[in-house]
């Protein structure tokens, strides 16, 4: 701001004003989810499904890894996520688990894959962290893994994991397009 | 109404035997007024005026007296008469604010042609409303809204940065960038409201490219005792209603006004199904008080609190592009309810404004010197459905001072001043999330000269205006890691303005005017950044944006075709230079959170064509018939496409019936009102996600009177708006993307002056 600008402010601004705005400070968004990560496990061997996105909306894109899975083959499935965005990273998984009555996955596949989840809230309602993925014969498939925020748990078909019916705001949807060999 | 009194002294004993006569006239053309009541407080009797305008009460004690003076079409006006002998009044009514004044050359109560006003009745009746849906009954006045109690006025097409609200004088600073954010102004407060097109506009700083909205408290009548006006509302639909207390005392030098307002309403019902989390809470209060000494000096202090707490409707609260795709196909909506609720959660708005004012006038023989000083603070504070406990942190946190400093000189026919008007606007770090807004200072530094002059029957006006603004802005980076970055810019803004009027014959005025303005691009359409759930998507501000200049035209005919018939009808072109504007993007955004729409500020050249007009029909004495219709068609011309939330063609019928007496009642009314708004047809699929809603016919109905009682004469009104319950969608408002507007309401008010 030069003389005269600073000048012509002052006159009018009498108090409360500086003339320049505030410094921003980064909010440090700890609700932020950067990273899904799945852990498929079948008899002792461990397969990834990652999705990385640690600017949040906009920005660079997703960084997106799969390993191969395989064909006609059951898998136990886990479900991590983490806010990546901090240094020290920090791990979100609590925070849907100790919300589990208002929180939902939902899976879906293009293929023949099929899922099952593997765990309850204090309701007897599916939550999703903890599931099991059986796939069919080999192919290319896209799964997709939806994460809801406060779904009508008790609409129809909802926890047998349809979400047509389901409601409430999606936290996470990310896309997978796996090989199943 | 205006009063005048004539005193006629006569030699009268110091008892009980004065006579108080007089005779009551129309302001317009000093015409009798027939069946006007006079009722006097103090001695509880009342009294009607014969053909003559005539009424005589006899036999009265020395003393002070109230008159009430009532009539069907005014609202009831006290006056304070100190009769110590006979006394003779002449009183002249302003009869029919309602109706179109007719054209009088020598009538120095006629509003300036392009101004339109809510009269006091229609201020009473709406007292539960908010400001936008008030003002949205003129021609050419329509709201863009969220919900019931959320609408910012759109006038002759344009709302939001481009519209200036007027408050005490004082411009009105606070969010109004978003067409969510609901102007934090009591309409409780004010005794008068205007929407004002063209010279006026002169004088008031902003980037109103069209239209402003003034709003006053108006004048403290003299009175030395203590009176005021209660209004309250109570409405079926939301189970809730609005309470206003307004006390005034006017002395010769003094005078003071005080009020009051609170409302609160629960979930709003559709037709089918509550609205669920649609309540709101309010509180507003205002104070003013008056000085003057001896005729040339005066000083006024005002101050003005709103506070309010508007929930948002929960299914219209979407996490990506699935959630909106799947919330436009459903005939239900989510999280709509069978049970009703007073609840407001997530997502919810808070907001707090002050407005302090203070304001010295002083009138020499060389013209009128006024200095005003204001100053303002808006906190708005936005919450949306978050994860563990977090619904209780805002994601949004604005805070904003601004203050307002006016020098102005008028002398006859010549007004000019010098403004600043400085902003520091900042987000409160407590959010937790990154915000949409940076943080940033603005000050606008302006100069005005208006001018009118008479000229051979032509009323001919020229107004002038320059603004240097300059602002600094500080936002955090876009991507990680996240360090503040600066940007500095200045701008020069012109705006000149002509205008010609004048009266054809006695029966027909006409007005010819054009403007030119500039406005500076807006932060938010420069800066902003972010998930904004206001328009569903992801917002992003363009810093190659330039300024908007805009040309305005209008020509005006208003007069009456017959002593029954009026007319008032406007024509308008606005072109468009640089108009800036949101566009959606042809790709989505991804994001761990699934696809988002992405919407840029760009800018075009654009054109809006529109007009509107005002029909008023007497029936009979007793009946009589309104017609309000407005239309204005809007263009993108650079790529020859439709502008996106333009109003379409919407009318109003109004039936009325009004008798000045029927048994115990007086001043009865009934009146019946049917809206239409048209599906706007001039869109593009390109323009939005869902198409434009069907057209819509509703019908309300409402009967008003005032009891003739004791001391107190309450006026009640019931209504029922909707009457048929009929399902509908309004372009205008964000909540049709998810569900129906609101169903059948009954509403009962009452007013008591005192």
């Amino acid at each position: 701001m030069n003389k005269q600008n600073l000048f012509l402010a002052t006159f009018g601004a009498l108090t409360l004003f500086s003339c320049e705005p505030q410094d921003p400070t980064d909010p440090h968004d700890e609700e932020l989810i950067t990273t899904l990560n799945i852990d498929l496990t079948n008899s002792g061997t461990t397969l990834e499904l990652n999705y990385q996105d640690i600017d949040g909306d906009g920005g660079d894109a997703p960084v997106i890894t799969m390993d191969t899975l395989a064909a006609n083959t059951t898998y136990t499935g886990t479900i991590t996520l983490f806010n990546e965005s901090e240094d020290p990273s920090e791990e979100l998984t609590s925070e849907i688990f100790d919300e589990a009555e208002e929180h939902q996955f939902f899976f879906s596949s293009t293929g023949a894959t099929t899922f099952t989840y593997g765990d309850q809230d204090n309701d007897g309602n599916p939550i999703g962290l903890s599931f099991t993925l059986t796939t069919s014969d080999a192919g290319s498939e896209s799964y997709t893994v939806i994460l809801r925020h406060e779904p009508d748990k008790n609409a129809m078909g909802v926890s047998d994991g349809n979400i047509a019916e389901a409601g409430g705001e999606t936290d996470i949807e990310v896309v997978f397009n796996v090989t199943v060999e | 109404m205006y009063l005048s009194f004539g005193w006629s002294l006569s030699v009268a004993a110091q008892s009980c035997l004065l006579t108080l006569d007089g005779r009551v006239t129309d302001a317009h053309d000093q015409s009798p007024m027939e069946d006007v009541n006079i009722y006097i407080t103090e001695i509880d009797l009342e009294q009607w005026t014969d053909g003559l305008g005539q009424f005589s009460f006899e036999n009265l004690c020395p003393g002070t007296y109230h008159a009430l003076v009532q009539h069907i079409g005014c609202p009831p006006e006290r006056v304070l008469i100190e009769l110590l002998a006979d006394t003779t009044l002449s009183l002249s009514l302003e009869h029919h604010e309602n109706m179109l004044h007719e054209v009088d050359v020598h009538d120095e109560h006629e509003h300036a042609i392009n101004e339109q006003r809510l009269s006091v009745l229609t201020l009473d009746n709406s007292s539960a409303k908010s400001l936008a849906a008030s003002v949205s009954g003129l021609a050419g006045v329509s709201m863009l809204g969220n919900g019931a109690d959320i609408g910012l006025p759109v006038v002759h097409g344009l709302s939001g940065n481009r519209l200036t609200l007027v408050n005490n004088g004082v411009v009105h600073t606070g969010q109004q960038w978003g067409a969510d954010h609901s102007p934090e102004i009591d309409l409780n407060s004010a005794g008068e409201v205007s929407v004002v097109s063209g010279a006026a506009g002169m004088r008031y700083p902003g980037a109103h490219m069209g239209g402003i909205v003034i709003l006053e408290s108006g004048p403290i009548p003299f009175d030395p005792h203590i009176h005021g006006k209660i209004r309250s509302t109570s409405e079926s639909n939301g189970r809730g209603g609005t309470v206003n207390g307004q006390f005034y005392k006017g002395l010769k030098s003094l005078q003071w006004r005080m009020g009051g307002t609170f409302k609160q309403y629960g979930d709003r019902r559709a037709p089918t199904y509550f609205l669920n989390n649609t309540g709101t809470r309010q509180a507003h209060a205002n104070a003013e008080l008056y000085k003057q000494w001896n005729n040339t000096l005066e000083w006024e202090g005002k101050y003005n609190y709103f506070s309010a707490e508007y929930g948002i409707m929960r299914g219209s609260h979407i996490g990506n592009l699935t959630d909106l795709e799947s919330a436009f196909s459903r005939e239900i909506p989510f999280f709509t309810d069978s049970v009703f609720s007073y609840g407001i959660g997530a997502p919810r708005q808070r907001v707090r404004h002050h407005q302090l004012k203070s304001g010295l006038k002083k009138r020499t023989d060389i013209g009128t010197l006024e200095w005003h000083i204001a100053g303002q603070r808006d906190q708005r504070r936005e919450y949306d459905v978050r994860r563990s406990g977090r619904s209780d942190i805002p994601a949004l946190s604005l805070l904003q001072y601004s203050i307002q400093n006016e020098v102005l000189w008028s002398h006859e026919r010549l007004e000019t001043g010098y403004q600043f008007l400085g902003r520091n606007n900042w987000n409160l770090p407590e959010t937790g999330i990154i915000p949409l807004l940076p943080n940033y200072t603005s000050f606008t530094n302006g100069a005005f000269l208006a001018l009118d002059h008479a000229f051979l029957g032509y009323d001919l006006e020229f107004g002038g205006r320059y603004d240097y603004t300059f602002r600094s802005i500080a936002k955090l980076s876009n991507s990680v890691p996240r360090v503040p970055v600066y940007y500095d810019d200045n701008y020069h803004n012109f705006s000149v303005l002509g205008r010609i009027s004048r009266n054809l014959g006695s029966k027909w005025q006409i007005l010819a005017e054009s403007s030119l303005r500039q406005r500076p691009p807006e932060i938010n359409e420069m800066y902003s950044f972010g998930l904004h759930q206001g328009v569903s998507g992801i917002e992003e501000g363009n810093l190659e944006l330039d300024q908007e200049t805009g040309l305005k035209s209008t020509l005006q005919l208003r007069g009456k075709v017959s002593e029954k018939l009026h007319l008032d009808i406007r024509a308008y072109t606005h072109s468009f230079d640089g108009y800036i504007y949101l566009q959606p993007q042809q790709t989505f955004r991804l994001t761990i959170r699934g696809a988002f729409p992405v919407f840029t500020y760009e800018q075009c050249d654009a054109r809006l064509l529109g007009g509107d007009a005002v029909i008023k029909y007497e029936i009979s004495d007793h009946l009589n018939f309104e017609s309000t219709w407005g239309y204005v068609h809007g263009r993108n011309t650079t790529e020859n496409l439709p502008l996106n939330f333009m109003p379409p063609l919407n009318v109003q019928n109004n039936l009325g019936y009004e008798v000045s007496q029927w048994k115990n009642w007086r001043n009865v009314n009934v009146s019946a009102q049917h809206r239409y708004t048209a599906q706007q047809w001039n869109w593009d699929p390109s323009l939005d996600l869902i198409a434009p809603p069907q057209s819509y016919h509703l019908f309300d109905l409402h009967l008003g009177a005032t009891l003739k009682g004791a001391n107190f004469k309450p006026k009640f009104r019931i209504g029922i708006e909707n009457i048929f319950n009929t399902s509908y969608r309004d372009y205008l408002n964000r909540q049709r993307y998810f569900a129906n507007a609101l169903g059948r309401n009954f509403t009962l008010s009452w007013v008591q002056n005192f």
